[in-house]
């Protein structure tokens, strides 16, 4: 039974995102007006707190691949799938760990480059910049794509409009309120997101019959409970360590890490992993109950929504399901692309502009010059998203990428001596040994490959000609 | 893996699965309208799949499928190679963040 799951018709569709859409850019000028300098856009004048702080983190770690990838995993890789989604939060967890000394090592830091440059040099600098620049643009590439897929599958909206329509709302709120809009909307939509799971969990878990679930699952699908299936006890390292370099290197993260508070930067962080954890297991079940409830999955990648849109409608919620669904997904996206619209363009105006290409962009200009390189940076996106060429390949291939940044940024942030030539070869080798792995072994191997080969590098460039690296040293302004 | 099959005349199908080729016994493991089912799960071994209009003859030709899984020993050295790495890397950090806050504190 998956026929007319999707109850939800096209004119219902277009109301509920543009009602959405008009709160978030509403929502985005209010907060926008505390962004009186460059810091307050980009950094929130450096004073988030507690609860914004760990909302922001989670609501951002949320994004289309949790609601839409934790129920494949879980599907495909059964109980070892869920928790292996679960670790990407190890990532999130452990860089509270980081923050301490990040804003000790950069106490006027802007961006994640800062660190790259300051510790690797300009080589090492420009390679952190290729890859995080790859990373990031497959990332809201995919993001953008799985909109417009998402609009169009839950209200027959067509897939162009879809995807213009939500990149178009998180380009005007992000550009009027810069970080403030982003922390302030990541908020509202974390309740939204852990309220709507919540939900939808509950109601599968009134329609279950778990000792028939069980002996379901045993007879048609035993692979999902065992205990040593190989992909899925693989994929639990993988994930994790794809998790690590997700967060370790990338800049919305930093950014984040640079605009709380430093009293309460590292619990925000803490308290962010420890909420996300449970919610690839909540979407996760919710797809393991597909089997024991007689739901047919004819597309692996809509598992999610069908699944969670069956159960809503076995309740007699009806057309509901469809705007529950619509509005949980809405909020889960926006909440990524808007934060890494953010990051990406302080990127790109940080490190690219002022630093590579010496511009002087003062605080009469940087309004300006924010606003163009955000409304460019989502042209480039629309543009990419809009042949719908399969991105998400690259950000699953990026893992092994971004998987060998993780020791460099241990060793960059803890060790004093290091040999900057050997890091920065172990970043090259453990890239291309892990996209061999990708394609050799498997997906599952990749991210492992990636960072276990830069790990040996690492250890080794801290016994090998190791150069000092004085702190006393450092320029209190890095640019 | 997906399953796919043609049903233009949007009938009501029936897939039905065995561990033989001659289909005794089987299960139904979908009945309905649409035109593929995603199975996920299965035992490792060969198992045969085919489709046909619910209730009705014929069935499509019997569909092989055979589940391998990960070679064992390359399991053991991937296995063996994670744990190492994501015990170093969290020792790594939470060993870097000690000294840290010690130093801070000093």
């Amino acid at each position: 039974m998956t026929e007319d799951v999707f109850s939800i018709s096209r004119s219902t569709g277009w109301i509920v995102v543009i009602l959405l859409g008009v709160l978030w850019v509403a929502l985005g000028i209010f907060w926008g007006k505390r962004a009186k300098n460059s810091e307050g856009f980009m950094l929130a004048g450096r004073n988030v707190g507690l609860s914004l702080g760990s909302a922001t983190a989670m609501a951002t770690w949320v994004t289309s691949n949790t609601t839409m990838l934790a129920p494949v995993f879980a599907l495909t890789l059964g109980i070892w799938g869920m928790l292996a989604y679960s670790t990407a939060s190890f990532g999130l967890l452990l860089f509270a760990l980081f923050v301490g000394r990040i804003r000790t090592l950069l106490p006027a830091g802007v961006t994640a480059g800062d660190f790259f440059r300051l510790r690797y040099g300009r080589a090492g600098w420009s390679l952190f910049l290729i890859i995080t620049m790859l990373y990031s643009l497959s990332w809201l590439v995919s993001m953008a794509i799985a909109g417009g897929d998402l609009l169009e599958a839950l209200a027959g909206i067509p897939y162009l409009q879809g995807m213009s329509l939500i990149l178009v709302v998180c380009i005007l709120y992000t550009l009027f309120g810069g970080l403030y809009a982003v922390i302030g909307t990541d908020f509202i939509q974390s309740l939204i997101i852990l309220v709507g799971i919540v939900f939808i969990g509950g109601l599968v878990v009134a329609k279950l019959d778990f000792s028939t679930a069980y002996e379901h699952i045993s007879t048609y699908q035993p692979s999902l409970l065992k205990i040593a299936m190989p992909a899925a006890l693989l994929a639990v390292f993988n994930n994790m360590l794809f998790g690590f370099g997700e967060v370790f290197h990338n800049n919305v993260w930093w950014s984040r890490a640079f605009a709380m508070r430093k009293d309460v930067a590292p619990k925000a962080f803490f308290l962010s992993g420890l909420l996300w954890f449970p919610i690839p297991i909540a979407a996760g079940f919710i797809a393991l109950a597909a089997g024991p409830l007689g739901i047919n999955i004819p597309d692996e990648n809509q598992t999610g929504p069908v699944v969670a849109s069956a159960v809503m409608n076995m309740s007699g919620l009806g057309a509901a399901s469809g705007i529950l669904i619509l509005i949980v997904l809405f909020c889960s996206m926006a909440s990524s692309i808007d934060s890494l619209l953010a990051a990406t363009s302080d990127l790109l105006i940080e490190d690219v502009q002022k630093g590579l290409f010496k511009a002087k962009v003062n605080e009469e200009k940087f309004r300006r010059s924010a606003g163009i390189v955000i409304v460019g940076l989502g042209v480039l996106v629309w543009l990419l998203a809009a042949p719908h060429w399969p991105i998400i390949n690259a950000l699953f291939i990026s893992g092994p990428l971004v998987g060998s940044l993780i020791w460099p940024v241990i060793a960059g942030l803890f060790w004093r001596k290091i040999n900057r030539r050997i890091v920065l070869a172990g970043i090259i080798a453990g890239s291309a040994l892990g996209v061999w792995a990708y394609f050799s072994l498997g997906w599952f191997t990749a991210s492992l490959v990636g960072a276990g080969v830069s790990m040996v590098a690492t250890i080794l460039a801290r016994f090998i000609s190791p150069e000092t690296f004085r702190e006393a040293d450092l320029p209190v302004q890095n640019h | 893996m997906t399953l796919k099959w043609s049903n233009p005349r949007n009938e009501v199908v029936a897939l039905e699965q065995s561990a033989n080729e001659s289909f005794e016994p089987f299960v139904v493991r979908y009945e309905g309208n649409d035109a593929s089912s995603v199975l996920s799960g299965l035992a490792e071994g060969t198992h045969y799949f085919r489709v046909g209009a619910s209730g009705e003859e014929p069935r499509s030709e019997p569909l092989a499928i055979e589940v391998k899984f990960f070679p064992r020993d390359q399991l053991a050295w991937l296995l063996g190679i994670g744990g190492v790495v994501v015990v170093l890397t969290i020792g790594a950090i939470i060993a870097g963040a000690a000294q840290n806050r010690e130093k801070e504190a000093g």
